[in-house]
């Protein structure tokens, strides 16, 4: 299994994948020394630091869950994946395959988070006098990325279209919207497309979205059983 | 003795029926040509054969574990050396295995570098260096220079010597006409 193991570290590291990494990592700290440049320097540091957190964070959210969304779907395309067919040949199971890839992928995503993290806390201490870093949020990103990615997933493997990422992404910036307003249709939909609540990064239903990323998670393995290779 | 055995197998893709009611044996030892035009299913039953996709029906039984396989087209990853690659397959390589494919230069070189006939020359390598019973070429010539053509029908040789199993697809069957014990006509 570490041979398969190392196989998927070898396709996830594409010239395209870093060149995408990056970029999007550039865009974030563009985007977070927007938010430090945009501070008034006669408000308190205290809700300077509130304010900076909300405007990088606001941003990450979006690059998180796209990136995400980009990496399980473009990994597990017929292209990226097809190496899988000489391990099947060499008695690798299915699900034994697909486990494998969903790790090395979710250990990729938390990299990606610590260096948004990294970037987080360079620009904080650029451009803040007492700069004090909010952690948790990024553990509860860390999820969220991992809900969309596995969703992008269950639309490519549906569609078997790269093109069908774009429905996840919009899926998530919908919620973004329907989470302004309080009701029982943004319970309903952040059951099936959790995003944090509008005035704070929590979400809405707590562990039940646990629930819903392994039921995403086993939905996403049942597809991978089911497609031709 | 019968390794490979099917029977009645059908599939179709959407509404295009690509195989109907095919029959197909190999008995061990057996080097068998799969030879037909585009579409007639050559690929698409050597990868049911392989349990890479699923027939619609029919009946198949495969009597070996041990099967190396070379597809008609593989991705390869950029940032990884030719001797990185092989490893994952193969639980050894030694230094010959490069020179008699021309390769010994290229051991350490990133494969994102190579040509199309050093890729395919290391797709061949994975399985014809893999300890199998039964060995599955799809269109296993392409992008190969002369000098690799021979080296590979040498190989091949030496697997009908050793009394190896080899389903072999082609769109041009002259090449293998002295190994092959059998053409299997295809569409």
């Amino acid at each position: 299994m570490r041979k398969v193991f190392r196989a998927h570290l070898a396709y996830l590291l594409t010239k395209t994948n870093l060149l995408i990494l990056f970029f999007v990592l550039l865009l974030s700290f563009l985007g977070f020394s927007e938010a430090g440049l945009a501070l008034d320097a006669e408000e308190l540091p205290r809700m300077n630091n509130l304010y900076f957190f909300e405007n990088s964070f606001f941003l990450l959210k979006l690059i998180a869950a796209f990136t995400s969304i980009f990496t399980f779907s473009h990994a597990f395309s017929k292209r990226s994946d097809q190496y899988s067919e000489l391990f099947f040949v060499r008695g690798v199971s299915r699900s034994g395959h697909f486990f494998s890839k969903i790790i090395i992928l979710s250990v990729y995503v938390v990299y990606f988070l610590l260096l948004e993290f990294a970037l987080y806390l360079v620009s904080g201490s650029i451009f803040l006098e007492r700069f004090s870093p909010y952690a948790r949020p990024f553990i509860r990103l860390y999820w969220l990325s991992l809900y969309y990615g596995f969703l992008g997933l269950a639309f490519m493997q549906i569609f078997k279209n790269i093109y069908s990422v774009i429905l996840p992404f919009i899926l998530f910036i919908a919620g973004m919207i329907i989470n302004e307003n309080e009701g029982k249709f943004r319970s309903f939909y952040n059951l099936l497309f959790p995003n944090f609540l509008s005035d704070k990064p929590e979400f809405l239903h707590g562990w039940l979205h646990m629930l819903m990323l392994a039921s995403l998670l086993l939905f996403n393995l049942w597809l991978y059983l089911s497609r031709d290779s | 003795m019968k390794i490979i055995e099917a029977r009645n197998i059908r599939k179709s893709f959407r509404r295009e029926v690509v195989l109907k009611d095919f029959d197909f044996e190999a008995r061990k030892g057996e080097f068998i040509l799969l030879v037909g035009a585009n579409g007639s299913g050559k690929t698409t039953f050597l990868k049911g054969l392989l349990g890479l996709l699923r027939f619609d029906s029919g009946s198949l039984s495969v009597r070996s574990n041990k099967i190396a396989y070379v597809p008609e087209r593989f991705f390869f990853p950029e940032f990884i050396t030719l001797e990185s690659f092989l490893k994952l397959f193969l639980e050894k390589m030694d230094q010959e295995m490069f020179r008699e494919w021309g390769l010994s230069e290229a051991r350490k070189k990133e494969m994102g570098k190579f040509s199309k006939g050093m890729r395919q020359k290391a797709l061949l390598m994975q399985a014809l260096h893999a300890d199998a019973e039964v060995y599955v070429f799809d269109e296993p010539m392409s992008g190969l220079d002369e000098a690799a053509k021979e080296t590979f029908l040498n190989k091949l040789a030496a697997l009908k010597n050793e009394g190896k199993t080899v389903l072999l697809s082609t769109h041009n069957p002259e090449h293998f006409r002295m190994l092959a014990d059998r053409t299997v006509g295809m569409g």
